[in-house]
């Protein structure tokens, strides 16, 4: 026996897994993960997404987010009152439910969404919730109180601009603790599509014709001392004029470029990649704050474009201080 | 736990014909488009693989009226999954083949279009925007 939360925007159409987004969503309570505010008068609450892996590169868990427009503290809303509510609404008892519980429905002809009188109904509120003053003040299709957006834990935006693969964009990376032990895992999925094997010179810079091309900073304090690396080809390199020797590199700069020099301070020496090839390094001399980079292993490539190549380069680090997990 | 049972009306004697899944493995229910709304459950996973089994309910598009069907789908599941113990286990929430529809299923069990569907599949990485997926900062 379980209560199962529903959410609806001001026009409900579309969702599902073959969507980006679903306009309105039954979700078991215990997918519930956390929420957060966003500001005074904005709560944003995150679900498990369990029809979507939520990434272009690999099975990277996907979120679904739901924002609440509200009141602030002042006016009988704030943060604190709408996750209290939210507490009550997953704990209510089922016999009293029927284990369906409407958290925030915002399903409702507007100025701006028309077709009908009236809904059945109307607008529905949990209410507790109902009490913190949801905020249906914008009345676009859409862009009402309620939102329900895809979301991922992994981040697109930490790489330069230069690795940004025409195909899956930009590098996948996601932290996962690993236990209570202070391990950290830093998981990087990258595509070469699109990329430059730096005009054959052997530990240049493999990247787009412009934009910086790390990967990561790496710092220790958020990642730990890294301790081990490893990268396996997912998807052998084509196009570059036949290049698959690439390496990763770090680099104390976060400026370089297509064909820019690197230097050897390999952090993967992958030589030739082979589907399913992984190469592991216990030692990887990667120091705090430095910068990795791929970078060309041999002088075979040119300055035509990667027309493939999937790598996931995972390195292990260990927190040292008080901030261990 | 409660054994929900689906029948599209084909006579439940060959696969995707009927399913009968577990309250447990109950994963969402999710609009689809103005008349159809998809209900998840998780499956067996094949190889490691997260696999699930998915109803899809086509019905009338009543968005702009008297608002999407989805909703009265979810509340008929979620109460069905927590139907114990009055149903003995067991319940029928669209036995096509015997014009049985639980809770207010049989409101909108009369559309013209009102039917049922059975899939089986897994989690798709690539959505219809492109599949990029929304990255977040760590």
């Amino acid at each position: 026996m379980k209560n199962y939360i529903y959410f609806a925007e001001n026009l409900v159409t579309t969702g599902g897994n073959t969507q980006d987004a679903d306009k309105a969503c039954m979700l078991p309570a215990d997918s519930y993960l956390g929420a957060e505010p966003v500001n005074a008068t904005t709560t944003k609450f995150i679900f498990s997404d369990p029809i979507r892996l939520g990434s272009a590169l690999g099975y990277l868990m996907p979120r679904i987010t739901v924002t609440l427009k509200h009141a602030n503290e002042a006016n009988g809303g704030g943060f604190k009152k709408v996750v209290k509510a939210f507490g009550s609404a997953i704990s209510a008892p089922v016999s009293s439910t029927g284990g369906f519980v409407v958290f925030a429905d915002e399903e409702e002809d507007n100025p701006d969404i028309s077709g009908a009188g009236t809904k059945t109904g109307g607008t529905e509120y949990y209410p507790e919730y109902l009490a913190c003053g949801p905020d249906s003040s914008t009345t676009t299709a859409g862009g009402g109180g309620v939102r329900i957006d895809r979301d991922s834990s992994y981040s697109t935006s930490l790489s330069g601009a230069g690795v940004v693969s025409g195909e899956t964009g930009s590098p996948e990376i996601s932290v996962v603790p690993i236990g209570h032990s202070g391990r950290m895992k830093v998981s990087i999925r990258f595509d070469l599509t699109d990329l430059k094997a730096a005009n054959g010179v052997a530990n240049d810079c493999v990247a787009l014709a412009a934009g910086a091309g790390y990967l990561l900073q790496w710092q220790n304090e958020r990642y730990g001392v890294p301790v081990s690396a490893r990268m396996s080809c997912l998807e052998v390199p084509a196009g570059a004029s036949d290049e698959v020797d690439l390496n990763v590199v770090s680099h104390a700069d976060d400026d370089k470029v297509f064909s820019d020099a690197l230097g050897t301070d390999y952090i993967i020496n992958g030589d030739t990649w082979t589907l399913g090839k992984t190469v592991e390094n216990l030692n990887p001399t990667l120091v705090d704050n430095e910068y990795l980079y791929i970078a060309n292993g041999t002088t075979t490539g040119d300055d035509s474009a990667f027309t493939a190549g999937k790598f996931l380069l995972e390195i292990i680090g260990i927190l040292v201080d008080s901030d261990r997990i | 736990m409660i054994q929900l049972y689906f029948a599209t009306g084909g006579g439940a004697d060959s696969q995707l014909e009927s399913l009968l899944v577990s309250s447990d493995n109950l994963l969402g229910v999710f609009p689809v488009s103005t008349t159809t709304t998809d209900v998840y459950f998780r499956s067996t996973p094949i190889l490691g693989f997260p696999m699930w089994d998915r109803i899809t309910f086509t019905h009338a598009n009543t968005t702009r009226s008297t608002g999407h069907r989805c909703k009265i789908i979810a509340k008929a599941i979620a109460n069905a999954c927590n139907a114990s113990p009055h149903a003995g286990g067991f319940v029928e929430v669209v036995d096509a083949d015997n014009n049985l529809y639980f809770g207010e299923i049989i409101s909108i069990a009369s559309d013209a279009s009102f039917g049922i569907t059975i899939t089986k599949g897994h989690p798709s990485a690539n959505a219809a925007a492109g599949g990029s997926g929304g990255g977040k900062s760590l």
